[in-house]
């Protein structure tokens, strides 16, 4: 097996067999440079590396990073109604220590943050903390800026105060990231100095698409060029809007040859962008969103002629805190070291004393635990708290200073400090914020959020949907009994976005729980899994798209089609902002002239755009059936008058109408009506409606077509019922 | 005024000394057990040129109050907290040395022979007793501007000393290595022996199968084994599976450490300790190589405290989502490798048996700063 011939080929040799050849391309290839070079320089040359890095930085570019400490998003109430979302304690350290920490792993030398909701707060604890002081490797600044509502608002606030000066580092205040950043920065300046164009690189870790560390609200699809990782197109994902099809502008395919459809990054918001972002935000003042609509916007823009990078990620970890159920991701990843070094009992706070033991449980000094409680895998707990007998505590984190009482069974909830639980009390998978009071025998079920100082009565059971809170604003409020029994103190938080007709409501509701109320969920939930599994399935086959082939796609785009669709859109505008029918019909026309359309085709567009008002009436529950069909036709029907002409017209149009009606809820009603309406308006006569009924071939011509027929014989006996009355007469 | 304002920020520029080297050892930016090493005596350099003292007893509590939170820092990394136990055994023996030549009756006084280093040594070994006795009672007032630039000058040493560990480490590699023969090591990530195995080469001829160690050393085996092939020597990367089969060939398992412990068993590259255990099986001698800033006057224990747990995501891909949700992937960085599986280690101080480390412990620690 093993001839030792020379050194030098004898490795060669092995390193290509397929035993360590594994090995090789799994983890040689890609970490070379990233990790080599980061945070394991050269043996023996480190501490010279280490004296020297400020002074090479400074002769190079120092790095900005702007932290923008509000998240601009009310996910995490009624929490951040009383402390910012970067100061809330993630394994007990407040998420913007782990941003701080970041960005000195990553060699930042000046910091920015900027504030925004309870920016006292956030000041008064960089000015206490260690990055403050001396020996913190980089000088912090805290900028006001207290009416921006969103990251945009923030960007044009920094732009008009003038501190950006060079290439910067854009973070939130709520990652976890441990990526080595020095290649990341590296290949942006490298792809800056070619080309000033280039204003933006965003970290993307890749993950899967149903990976639990990624946001489920706010994922995305990226298209990337696969050479230059170049981002193309960005387009974000609508759970709700069951997005099946995104489009892309052909030139795309004109430009790159090669293109990746992904759909499986970490998203954590971590750019690095030049002094033209800000710049761009201000002159494009209606950007709020910097993926949804900085990214979206300056990809679809021809006229900026700027280009967006992504810098794709393979290992390490990087993540954002963007919703509750990320919160409990990212713990669970900390506490399970994926984050490493960042983890619990690294102690980044001065005052913290974790120690590692097996099986992933960080315990701090000075903890006192009764003889037969379980402290199970997956557990971080704080000093000074006290663990009563017969308790278990599984795969949660709890803070300091708390009292728990006996026989309580705690199982992946996120107990901040100074908390006080009462005997045989259960609490799964849910946040209890600091001071709050548990009492006996109280059940806290999995989803739900006491927040501060809430205090809960014995034998009251907090249901999963339930955010508890004291905080009361200017409101004046009772005690909710209810919710927190006779001697208990609190009230149920309501949502405020709830009453705005925000388009993203249901989304919100649906991914910002702490755990996913499968009841609640179940439906919408599933079909997305497989709008996106197929999604991923696509991606993996990552097709390549010639030019040549795209260009026939463009030419077998007929006229039929795009009049048709032309044709549609004018009806449903007309039908929406209320035209005048003359007008309308006369647009249907010149479309019909200048595309050289049948009038089957008008009749059939016309047909499309009406039966989808009414379907839409009937959906929204605006109208029953029999009242939209009337409503819609009543004002609009006479636009067929100058569609339909004899009585094969007449047939076609009721084919071209039962065709329609068998897409649609409630088709067989919507048909019905819509006869008799039109019967009613001598659109249609009888000879053709029985003609169409009892002759034409094409009515039966599929099991649709016969279902949405249903209702129409008992139309057709009064009809002709009538006309025998008439005729006796 | 002027001095006493710069006393201050000279102070404060030691105190953001120490805590940059606590968040970088946090960060691991400072990683490896000779580079924590290095930078603790540098630091440690610093703090004792920077020290004010009345009496030597306050240097040592300053000392053992740094060295508790440089400790605390990475409880796992050891060599940070011996380089701390050798400079304060360090300016212990100074003290004591200047005390014996005043009171001049250190012949008189000299203690029971507690090892056969102090029989040959000129030096004079104290029972911990004796000699925080003989502390009180010396007046001090003498000894605050004689110490200093002993103590200075004995850490400097000990600087000097860490530089040049491999170079005498691998002067021994002659004795050790025969003709063509094979050798077997598991840690690549260790540069005594590497340069042990570069030195040897020089004047013999033989063979290296190098362990991959998945999954956190894999890019520095294939690393070590260029360095070793471009050298000339014949070298195989063999995965960790295969060490059992080809046990039968190997003529000497070569092992560097993370740490010594005081019985003679040691902290190696997670991996280690199954391989020690075929070696034994086939009798095939282990040799370890290691600095003596390496050795602790720790006991194993509790061996899990002593194991750094490392990065999760090197086991498992981070990309696979639902086994991530789902398990729970443990990986520990290190080995604890007893001191039977042991047969020699190589030391800058020469060869000794496993079982001889608690001497070598005595004599380079005192037993009073074992806590620190």
């Amino acid at each position: 097996m093993f001839g030792y011939d020379t050194g030098t080929q004898a490795y060669n040799r092995f390193n290509s067999s397929p035993h360590s050849g594994f090995a090789a391309s799994e983890t040689m290839g890609p970490k070379k440079g990233g990790q080599s070079s980061g945070n394991k320089p050269k043996v023996g040359k480190q501490t010279a590396q280490q004296n020297a890095a400020p002074e090479e930085s400074d002769q190079d570019e120092r790095l900005q990073a702007i932290v923008l400490s509000d998240s601009y998003q009310t996910r995490f109430q009624p929490l951040t109604l009383e402390t910012p979302r970067c100061l809330l304690p993630l394994c007990n350290t407040p998420l913007l220590e782990y941003t701080f920490e970041f960005l000195a792993l990553a060699g930042v030398s000046e910091v920015i943050v900027v504030c925004c909701a309870h920016a006292d707060q956030i000041q008064e604890y960089i000015a206490n903390s260690r990055w403050s002081n001396p020996p913190s490797p980089f000088t912090i600044e805290t900028v006001l800026s207290p009416e921006s509502v969103s990251v945009g608002d923030a960007m044009r606030d920094l732009d008009a105060k003038g501190l950006i000066t060079s290439d910067f580092l854009l973070v939130s205040g709520d990652i976890v990231c441990n990526v080595p950043f020095d290649k990341v920065l590296a290949d942006h300046r490298q792809r800056r100095a070619k080309d000033k164009n280039a204003i933006m690189t965003m970290v993307l870790r890749e993950a899967s698409p149903f990976h639990r560390t990624r946001a489920r609200a706010e994922s995305a699809i990226f298209v990337l060029d696969e050479q230059t990782n170049q981002c193309v197109h960005y387009e974000e994902i609508k759970t709700r809007r069951h997005m099946k099809q995104i489009s892309l502008d052909p030139e795309i395919f004109n430009k790159h040859t090669d293109l990746a459809i992904r759909n499986d990054f970490i998203d954590c918001h971590i750019d690095i962008c030049s002094p033209d972002v800000p710049a761009l935000f201000t002159e494009n003042f209606d950007y709020n969103h910097i993926r949804k609509d900085f990214v979206h916007g300056i990809l679809t823009s021809d006229l900026l002629g700027k280009t967006i990078f992504a810098h794709i990620v393979t290992d390490n970890y990087a993540a954002r805190v963007r919703s509750l159920q990320t919160y409990d991701a990212v713990s669970k990843d900390v506490i399970s070291r994926w984050t490493y070094p960042i983890t619990p009992d690294s102690n980044l706070l001065a005052d913290q004393t974790f120690q590692y033991q097996r099986g992933h449980i960080y315990k701090e000094d000075g903890i006192v635990l009764a003889r037969s409680c379980r402290i199970n895998s997956c557990t971080v707990v704080g000093a000074g708290t006290a663990v009563d007998d017969g308790t278990v505590i599984t795969g949660s984190v709890i803070g300091r200073r708390c009292k728990i009482g006996k026989n309580v069974s705690i199982r992946s909830a996120y107990i901040w400090d100074d908390v006080t639980i009462e005997d045989d009390a259960i609490i799964e998978s849910a946040i209890i914020a600091n001071g709050a009071v548990i009492g006996a025998s109280s059940h806290v079920a999995p989803g739900a959020i006491v927040s501060y100082n809430v205090k809960i009565d014995t034998n009251i059971i907090v249901d999963g949907n339930k955010r508890l809170t004291k905080y009361l604003g200017e409101e004046d409020k009772k005690v909710d009994t209810d919710a927190v029994g006779e001697n208990g103190d609190g009230y149920v938080y309501e949502d405020a976005s709830e009453a705005e007709e925000d388009d993203d409501y249901e989304e919100i509701v649906n991914s910002s729980g702490l755990v996913y109320n499968m009841a609640f969920l179940n439906a919408s939930d599933t079909s997305f899994s497989t709008v996106s599994a197929d999604q991923a399935h696509r991606k993996s086959r990552r097709r390549r798209v010639s030019t040549a082939s795209n260009n026939t796609i463009a030419s077998e785009d007929s006229d039929e089609d795009s009049f048709l669709r032309e044709a549609q859109a004018s009806v449903e505008r007309a039908v929406a902002e209320n035209h005048d029918l003359d007008i309308a019909a006369l647009e249907l026309s010149t479309l019909r002239m200048a595309k050289n359309a049948q009038f089957h085709e008008v009749r059939a567009a016309t047909i499309a755009a009406l039966i989808g008002r009414i379907s839409h009436l009937i959906n929204s529950n605006t109208l029953k059936a029999r009242a939209a069909v009337e409503s819609v036709l009543n004002r609009w029907g006479p636009l067929f008058r100058r569609q339909v002409f004899d009585q094969a017209d007449q047939i076609d149009f009721l084919l071209l109408i039962q065709r329609d009606c068998t897409r649609r809820m409630q088709g067989s009603s919507i048909l019905l009506h819509a006869i008799n309406c039109l019967y009613d308006q001598d659109i249609l006569e009888e000879e053709a409606i029985l003609t169409w009924w009892y002759q034409d071939p094409q009515r039966k011509e599929d099991a649709d077509m016969v279902k949405v027929g249903e209702l129409v014989p008992r139309w057709l006996e009064w009809l002709t019922t009538a006309e025998e009355e008439s005729d006796s007469e | 005024m002027l001095a006493a304002g710069a006393h201050i920020s000279k102070e404060k520029d030691l105190n953001a000394h120490i805590e940059a080297f606590v968040a970088q050892i946090k960060r691991r930016q400072i990683q490896g057990s000779y580079n924590v090493a290095l930078a603790t005596s540098q630091l440690l350099l610093r703090v004792v040129s920077a020290a004010r003292w009345t009496h030597i007893d306050q240097l040592v509590t300053q000392i053992k109050v740094l060295g508790k939170r440089l400790q605390s820092a990475q409880p796992r990394e050891l060599a940070c907290g011996n380089i701390i136990r050798r400079v304060l055994a360090l300016i212990r023996e100074e003290s004591e040395d200047t005390n014996d030549s005043e009171s001049g009756d250190g012949a008189i006084n000299s203690p029971l022979i507690t090892s056969m280093f102090s029989l040959l040594s000129t030096n004079d070994e104290y029972g911990p007793n004796r000699q925080s006795q003989s502390l009180s009672d010396s007046t001090g007032r003498s000894i605050k501007k004689d110490l200093k630039p002993y103590i200075i000058e004995g850490i400097q040493e000990l600087i000097d000393e860490l530089k040049s560990i491999d170079e005498s480490i691998a002067s021994m590699g002659v004795e050790m290595i025969h003709e063509n023969e094979t050798i077997l090591t598991p840690t690549p990530n260790s540069r005594t022996v590497l340069k042990f195995l570069l030195r040897t080469a020089q004047k013999r001829k033989f063979t290296v199968l190098v362990v991959e160690v998945f999954p956190n050393d894999v890019e520095k085996t294939h690393e070590f084994a260029l360095k070793l092939a471009e050298a000339g020597i014949e070298t195989t990367v063999i995965t960790d599976a295969m060490v059992y089969s080809i046990m039968g060939r190997v003529g000497k398992v070569i092992l560097g450490t993370h740490a010594v412990l005081a019985n003679g068993g040691l902290l190696a590259s997670a991996g280690a300790a199954m391989i020690c255990q075929c070696a034994n099986v086939h009798r095939t001698p282990v040799v370890i190589c290691t600095g003596l800033y390496k050795l602790s006057p720790m006991y194993p224990f509790d061996i899990e405290s002593l194991i750094e747990v490392g990065d999760t995501g090197k086991v498992l891909e981070f990309e696979d989502g639902s086994l991530v949700d789902k398990v729970n992937v443990v990986n520990p960085l290190y080995d604890y490798v007893p001191p039977e599986s042991v047969d020699l280690c190589i030391t800058n101080m020469g060869g000794y048996s496993p079982n001889f480390m608690y001497r070598l412990v005595l004599d380079h620690y005192r037993q009073e700063d074992t806590t620190l």
